[in-house]
């Protein structure tokens, strides 16, 4: 047989008979989920969440030193309660010394004006 | 279940066409590469329209369709084979179906005919074996193919006609 004797009808016909697989077996392995594909979201979600929760907290945090705006995040409870009760001595400790100076002066107009008195 | 119309078919190519692009180059990387990717997806979607349920959405269906192509460019990358887009079925791998007739001759002559054609479109360049498949094998229409390549069917007539012609030429110089 000759092939070059082809007619244009001969080579359409040709063609048409050269079929492309359309098994079950190729269209599964065309349609089925391939296995990486279903474990990259997931992990993708893994960074999602974790990213989320950060700026979460992140914000949290910030949010809470904004409340106390004149509060530096360096000073620390105890610090906070070591000067609270020093203040708290000197202000006492200047009350007992107004009460001895105001008793020092009642005493002296006293003498004072048991002198001046007949 | 009901199958594909043409009319669907243009219409999912058209749509998704883009979407597929973009997702086919982040896995490939190459524009070429990912082109004949989406291609061979759209291909193969009309190619198995029996099977598939018109009443739900193509997409989800074609972007498996296409990672897995995907996938199987990019193992025969890591192997050094190299691409053949559409020709990932080879010629040697399409069947030979002629339809009996009541001359055993003729049909003899027919299944001679076709194994010339097929042993000539090994021989083809790439976009030439891409588009005869398509148009003969997988039994797309001129516009389809338009839709399938983004291009006009001036354009698609013109390659099939080239690729008509160095196919007969294949077989010419094969069979002297």
């Amino acid at each position: 047989m000759k092939q070059t004797s082809f007619t244009e009808d001969q080579l359409t016909d040709a063609l048409r008979a050269l079929k492309a697989d359309t098994s079950d077996e190729r269209f599964r392995l065309l349609t089925s989920e391939p296995p990486k594909a279903r474990i990259r979201p997931l992990l993708w979600y893994g960074v999602a969440a974790s990213v989320a929760m950060l700026i979460v907290a992140a914000s949290i945090w910030q949010s809470s030193w904004s409340i106390h705006p004149d509060t530096t995040p360096t000073a620390t409870t105890a610090t906070v309660d070591e000067n609270l009760s020093q203040l708290v001595g000197q202000s006492i400790a200047a009350q007992t010394q107004a009460q001895q100076q105001r008793t020092l002066t009642n005493d002296i107009v006293s003498e004072h004006l048991s002198l001046v008195e007949p | 279940m009901e199958a594909m119309s043409e009319e669907q078919f243009n219409e999912i190519a058209t749509r998704e066409r883009g979407q597929l692009m973009k997702s086919a180059l982040g896995m490939l990387g190459d524009e070429e590469l990912a082109a004949d990717a989406v291609q061979e997806a759209l291909v193969n979607l009309w190619l198995f329209r029996d099977r598939m349920d018109t009443n739900r959405p193509a997409s989800p269906l074609l972007s498996t369709i296409l990672r897995n192509i995907c996938l199987m460019y990019l193992r025969n990358r890591k192997r050094r084979q190299p691409h053949i887009g559409l020709e990932s079925i080879p010629p040697s791998q399409l069947h030979i179906a002629v339809t009996a007739s009541d001359n055993p001759q003729q049909d003899l002559e027919a299944r001679e005919r076709a194994e010339a054609v097929r042993q000539a479109l090994a021989r083809l360049s790439p976009p030439h074996q891409a588009v005869l498949q398509m148009h003969y094998s997988a039994g797309l229409s001129i516009q389809q193919i338009a839709n399938i390549r983004n291009a006009t069917t001036a354009a698609v007539k013109q390659m099939l006609l080239r690729a008509r012609t160095a196919l007969r030429a294949e077989i010419e110089r094969r069979n002297p």
